[in-house]
């Protein structure tokens, strides 16, 4: 390693190229721990995808008593949790990300609400789980549900005998878990935003609500997709949380008030009590289907959101 | 990058950068295969050598006399606790298995660990499936499972090797519900908890459920849905109560069976562990679910349970000592002895059809100790140190950590102590197994 004389400009070549290996050899390094990772859950499930092939996503029996392992019920409970979650937590953490980029005033408070709002993601999932059970299951079960089953009770919906324990109370639980995630990346992605865009409405005359309806959201629009996309893979994602109140039915749910079962919380209840084969293989198969899930999710939404960002120095 | 500004040049910044991912490679590297259980076993060899004169010790001691244990147990304690000049040299035991037993085990390592103080035994509660793949690929010197092998586990197990399946401990399974208002114990027979639980019987009030009760009962039984919940993770404790709804009811043997898995439960809420069904019951007013009697014992007055009925006609409500009774009857005929008289063992089964003992309660089950009967053959991967110590455990857990001790054992904690039968059926399994040619113990 020859070493440098002070002053000379660019004269280490070989100290940067030795830094651009070690970079590099640390980037592929993580790639080649994503595309391993992708490999050996592959293997560990090819008995299960050689079994079942594509009937493992579209059938409906899941009964390791028969050795028979389908993963729709799963699959749906996944998506609808996660969908219920999304619907909910777009509005809140929009408005949270809105207030928190575009209120001009009141600085000081915007810096504390934003810390406030990050913690939440802090906080660990089971705490989540747990708060869920303990305080929310009951509150669902004695005034939520009953209220929404007597005058929602028309539509499929809501008709089903509410306990507590089902598919609702776990979107609830998802969407306070996905409105920190939604919200910084959204309040991001607004100040990415122009001023000249601001100010180009504003000397028109419009109202500051008239602003960011008409010339900062639909700029932000990609981004703040992305932003949701992200909250998305999250939900997705969540185990501890969603296990302890979601019900773990193994049938076809109903309604959103029957109880339901996610893909994470399978992987933990089924986990440890596998004795063939057959079930271990199932077993990561789901764990193949769930890291593919949030894998494509993940990259989309870092895609849109980049895009929105690139021109800045807000990059996400 | 301004490099002749702060004087650091690139490379000893590349070097720094080519560093850390040396140190952090080695280090996952080393946490990937230093975990391997094998590894482990084989740093114990080195003390096999100063083991050998010790063994005589051992033998003459006779730490179980079997002859008199039956008699006076306490005497056996006694004679342990007097014996400490010779403890058994320093070894580790590796255990693992299911979960059921878990808290016992815990009891049962920690009193020991003052009874041979050298010896240190671990376990691991990573499930009954987990237990069966440790013995058979050598991970536990004893392995662990509330049900015996299934045939396809036996000829996964190393070619010319005899497992020895030994029952150490037990469970008793309840109907436990949550009925507001009444005390009573409610009645039940298997083919009724069938229908409840497959979801044919959706009321409290049902013809089918009145008809079983005293008179006044039946009249106060409420006219509402039946919330049904079950455990949401496999266990023992469902194998047992589904092996008895199987044998109850055909539809349920049908459509659902029987599993140390989780189970396609037709209708109800999965809650986790017996401590959630538990919550869940006790939270949910005209609930049922089933409940392991241990967690009843622990937690009484929180949850009232029902009376099974078993084949002799009688209406039992659980204790400890109707469910080591049914043990009792379900080794009247001794332990299976071969591999496919093991798999189809079940003391449920064993009692099914069982019309002589009338107090018995029928959702009784073991839970067992798996273990090779030649320790020094190369697949149990166990010193000579190691099968002194997990003999000399097992040998304790079933004579001394029943129930009939003063210390922290079976009973106290709500696990219906192995009956008399059993343990001298066990204490002959166990005088089988060998090292080396010699009996170990």
């Amino acid at each position: 390693m020859t070493a440098s004389p002070k002053g000379k400009r660019g004269s280490s070549s070989k100290g940067d190229l030795v830094l651009k290996a070690a970079v590099g050899a640390a980037a592929i390094g993580v790639v080649a721990i994503l595309v391993g990772l992708g490999i050996e859950l592959t293997n560990g499930s090819w008995l299960s995808i050689k079994t079942f092939g594509l009937g493992f996503i579209t059938g409906s029996t899941w009964n390791p008593a028969f050795d028979i392992f389908n993963i729709f019920p799963f699959l749906l409970g996944t998506i609808v949790t996660s969908a219920l979650a999304l619907l909910l937590g777009l509005p809140i953490g929009l408005g949270v990300a809105i207030f928190l980029s575009e209120r001009r005033g009141f600085r000081a408070g915007a810096t504390v609400l934003g810390s406030l709002v990050e913690l939440l993601a802090a906080v660990p999932s089971v705490i989540y789980g747990l708060w869920g059970l303990i305080v929310l299951v009951p509150f669902m079960r004695e005034y939520v549900e009953p209220t929404l089953k007597t005058y929602l009770g028309f539509t499929q919906l809501f008709n089903a005998a509410p306990f507590g324990l089902d598919l609702l109370t776990a979107g609830v639980v998802l969407t306070i878990m996905i409105i920190p995630t939604i919200s910084a990346v959204s309040r991001d992605v607004l100040n990415a935003v122009p001023n000249s865009q601001r100010e180009a409405m504003y000397s028109l005359g419009a109202t500051d609500w008239e602003v960011i309806r008409k010339a900062v959201l639909p700029y932000a629009r990609s981004g703040i997709f992305g932003a949701t996309i992200l909250g998305l893979g999250r939900a997705v994602g969540e185990t501890m949380a969603v296990t302890f109140v979601v019900g773990n039915a193994t049938a076809i749910p109903t309604s959103l008030i029957s109880p339901g079962y996610t893909l994470t919380s399978l992987i933990v209840n089924q986990f440890g009590t596998t004795t063939d084969p057959l079930s271990d293989a199932a077993l990561v198969e789901v764990g193949l289907v769930l890291f593919m899930l949030a894998l494509v999710i993940n990259f989309f939404a870092r895609a849109l959101v980049w895009r929105m960002t690139r021109s800045t120095r807000f990059r996400v | 990058m301004n490099v002749n500004k702060t004087g650091i040049s690139g490379t000893t910044i590349g070097l720094v950068v080519v560093l850390i991912v040396v140190v952090v490679a080695a280090g996952a590297y080393i946490a990937m295969n230093g975990s391997g259980g094998t590894t482990t076993i084989t740093q114990n060899n080195t003390t096999t050598n100063t083991v050998v004169t010790t063994n005589t010790v051992v033998s003459t001691n006779t730490i179980v006399s079997t002859n008199t244990q039956t008699q006076t147990k306490t005497s056996v304690v006694v004679s342990t606790t007097t014996a400490s000049s010779s403890y058994l040299a320093t070894a580790t035991v590796n255990a693992g298995g299911g979960t059921l037993v878990y808290p016992l085990m815990q009891a049962w390592i920690n009193t020991y660990s003052y009874v041979q103080p050298n010896i240190q035994v671990s376990y691991s509660a990573v499930g009954s499936g987990k237990g069966i793949s440790g013995i058979t690929t050598g991970l536990y010197t004893i392995g662990e499972s509330d049900a015996p092998l299934s045939s396809a586990q036996y000829s996964a197990l190393p070619s010319g090797s005899t497992l020895l399946t030994i029952p150490i401990s037990d469970s008793g399974i309840i109907p436990a519900y949550n009925l507001p208002g009444i005390t009573a114990h409610l009645n039940f027979t298997g083919n009724l908890l069938a229908e409840i639980f497959y979801g044919s019987i959706t009321m409290w009030n049902d013809p089918r459920i009145a008809h079983l009760q005293s008179a006044s009962v039946a009249a106060q039984l409420p006219s509402h849905a039946i919330q049904v919940y079950h455990r949401s993770d496999g266990s023992g404790t469902m194998y047992g109560f589904t092996q008895f709804l199987s044998d109850s009811n055909s539809t349920w043997k049908a459509k659902v069976g029987y599993s140390t898995q989780t189970l396609a439960w037709p209708v109800g809420i999965g809650c986790l562990h017996n401590a959630g069904v538990a919550d869940c019951i006790a939270t949910t007013p005209y609930s049922i679910g089933p409940l392991e009697i241990a967690y009843e014992i622990a937690n009484p007055n929180q949850i009232n349970y029902g009376a099974v009925q078993n084949h002799y006609g009688n209406f039992i409500v659980a204790n400890l000592t109707n469910i080591s009774q049914a043990l009792s009857a379900g080794v009247k005929n001794g332990l299976p002895s071969t591999d496919a008289q093991w798999t189809a063992f079940s003391v449920i089964q064993a009692t099914f059809n069982d019309t002589s003992d009338k107090y018995i309660y029928p959702v009784s089950t073991f839970t067992y100790a798996l273990v090779y009967q030649d320790l020094s053959a190369s697949y149990a991967s166990t010193s000579q140190a190691q099968a002194v110590a997990a003999l000399s455990f097992l040998s304790w857990i079933v004579n001394n950590g029943q129930g009939t001790s003063s210390y922290s054992s079976g009973a106290t904690l709500g696990y219906p102590p192995l009956p008399s039968s059993a343990v001298t059926l066990d204490n002959q399994l166990l005088a089988s197994i060998t090292y080396n040619g010699t009996p170990v113990l």
